[in-house]
């Protein structure tokens, strides 16, 4: 009988120990002092920013894209000088994205693909229009769970004339004469804005038009003045020029590597 | 000469001694059963023109479609085994689609072929990865005009596709096609070419030659939304039939 009796009181001290384990698991996972706000924030996210910023303008007969190279995580720490942002498609298409470095990969390895295919599908090589709607097309696919990049294509279109299509992360697709993406694009918009689209000038001034020239040193001065001023753009300008006509030009500036 | 060939015209995929598939060659026959079609590329577009043959009196002949769209700017016309070409022209036109959403394009009429020529070959009697058991029955004349201007390609159940100027398919093809190669050159109107095609069918088919029992389409250039060359399918209408074959 006093056999029996201990293994009752042993039961009933395992079951003790048991809830009380439980109640603490609780308490750690989810505190009373613990806000809905604070929850949200500790959730596991997919995504993550690696800084930098990235621009192209078109002209007349050329396009010019540029991207810094550095490649941070929270802004401060860098993780690399000489990150790739840039991707050369083809004689004509050029693809420059900024944002979640994982997914800029993925985007660009899945254009790659579509575009070596089509070589073989339709026995020639994607024009940069027709690169730009698949673009769309791929971003839009992933509605719900979106690529984190800000694309930016540039490169010559079946007219020989310039082209930039700017995108959302989520494929609305507009062509306009430049455009900027990343971190200091807050920056080089109104930039550009200024010494481009000329939004700023009165109707009687003469705009002076847009050589590749004075393109390629717009670019540099956007690049100069967003790495001094944001912390997440530096080390290298990486210039890319396409040029109706001519193989394209790759490029390495130095910029601020503080 | 059919005698020597039974012991290798079984099996779909199986070579003859002499090299050859001899399925794939008696459906190459196969075509020549069908009623006859025309196709004529014109220096203002490309035309198609089929017999439409009724079987009996009874038969309703509008219901008979022997020139099918596969999207605006291409048309598609065949002879053989109709029932065959429902799959073909439905591959056309999906592919159509398909390349249109893609990249927001007209497709190439080159491509559509090639995609259907693909779907063509797809035939085996392992019953896994093929969808056809035996090779289709049909040829097809795919007509339009896309950014390289009118276009006209031959296809035959071998997946084989030829660019064409002037083509005839069907039961009264070499007879047909002998007709173009005396009657064509390249500077040819559509108004030529559709009189052309009718001449021809008249002479060639068996019953009399009226706007029921043919069919006639042509597709003209025109420019999309973005100002970019396409086609334009139109189906030529019974009155401008009737006029063209009573000045025959």
């Amino acid at each position: 009988m006093a056999c029996f009796n201990g293994i009752t009181a042993s039961a009933d001290a395992t079951n003790q120990m048991h809830s009380f384990k439980q109640a603490m698991r609780e308490v750690s996972a989810k505190p009373d002092w613990l806000s809905a706000r604070h929850i949200e924030r500790q959730r596991w996210n997919p995504y993550s920013m690696e800084g930098g910023s990235t621009c192209a303008i078109s002209g007349d007969n050329f396009a010019i894209v540029a991207s810094d190279t550095r490649m941070t995580a929270n802004d401060i720490n860098i993780l690399t000088r000489d990150a790739e942002k840039i991707q050369v498609l083809n004689d004509s298409i050029i693809l420059t994205t900024s944002g979640f470095y994982g997914d800029v990969l993925q985007l660009t390895k899945v254009l790659q693909s579509r575009l070596h295919k089509y070589r073989f599908d339709y026995r020639a090589d994607m024009s940069v229009d027709l690169c730009a709607e698949l673009l769309s097309r791929n971003l839009y696919y992933r509605r719900f769970f979106p690529y984190y990049t800000g694309a930016i294509l540039a490169g010559i279109d079946e007219h020989g004339k310039g082209a930039v299509f700017s995108y959302d992360p989520i494929g609305c697709i507009e062509r306009l004469g430049y455009s900027a993406s990343g971190a200091a694009e807050p920056m080089i918009i109104p930039f550009l804005d200024c010494q481009i689209g000329h939004v700023t000038l009165d109707e009687g001034y003469e705009k002076p038009a847009l050589t590749m020239e004075r393109a390629i040193s717009l670019m540099k001065d956007s690049f100069r003045g967003a790495a001094e001023r944001e912390i997440s753009t530096g080390d290298k300008i990486h210039l890319v020029i396409a040029e109706a006509g001519k193989p394209i030009v790759q490029k390495f500036l130095p910029l601020r590597e503080d | 000469m059919f005698l020597t060939r039974s012991e290798y015209d079984r099996g779909v995929n199986t070579f003859s001694p002499e090299g050859r598939l001899f399925q794939v060659e008696y459906a190459i026959e196969a075509v020549k059963l069908g009623s006859t079609s025309i196709g004529i590329k014109t220096s203002e577009g490309v035309l198609l023109a089929a017999e439409k043959r009724s079987t009996s009196k009874l038969m309703v002949n509008d219901a008979i479609e022997k020139i099918s769209k596969v999207d605006q700017h291409i048309g598609v016309t065949f002879a053989g085994l109709i029932a065959d070409s429902r799959t073909l022209v439905e591959r056309a036109q999906i592919e159509a689609q398909n390349f249109w959403f893609t990249y927001n394009r007209k497709i190439r009429v080159e491509d559509v072929t090639q995609s259907v020529a693909n779907l063509a070959l797809q035939f085996g009697d392992d019953d896994v990865k093929a969808s056809m058991s035996r090779p289709f029955g049909v040829a097809m004349l795919f007509a339009g005009v896309d950014q390289n201007g009118a276009q006209l390609f031959h296809l035959d159940p071998s997946g084989t596709f030829i660019d064409c100027k002037a083509k005839a398919i069907g039961a009264a093809s070499d007879g047909a096609e002998q007709n173009l190669k005396e009657q064509y050159h390249d500077a040819i109107t559509i108004k030529e070419g559709l009189k052309m095609a009718l001449a021809i069918l008249k002479q060639v088919m068996e019953e009399k030659l009226n706007s029921a029992n043919v069919e006639v389409v042509v597709i003209k250039p025109t420019v999309d939304a973005k100002q970019r060359p396409c086609g334009e399918f139109t189906r030529v209408s019974n009155d401008e039939l009737d006029q063209v074959i009573n000045s025959l």
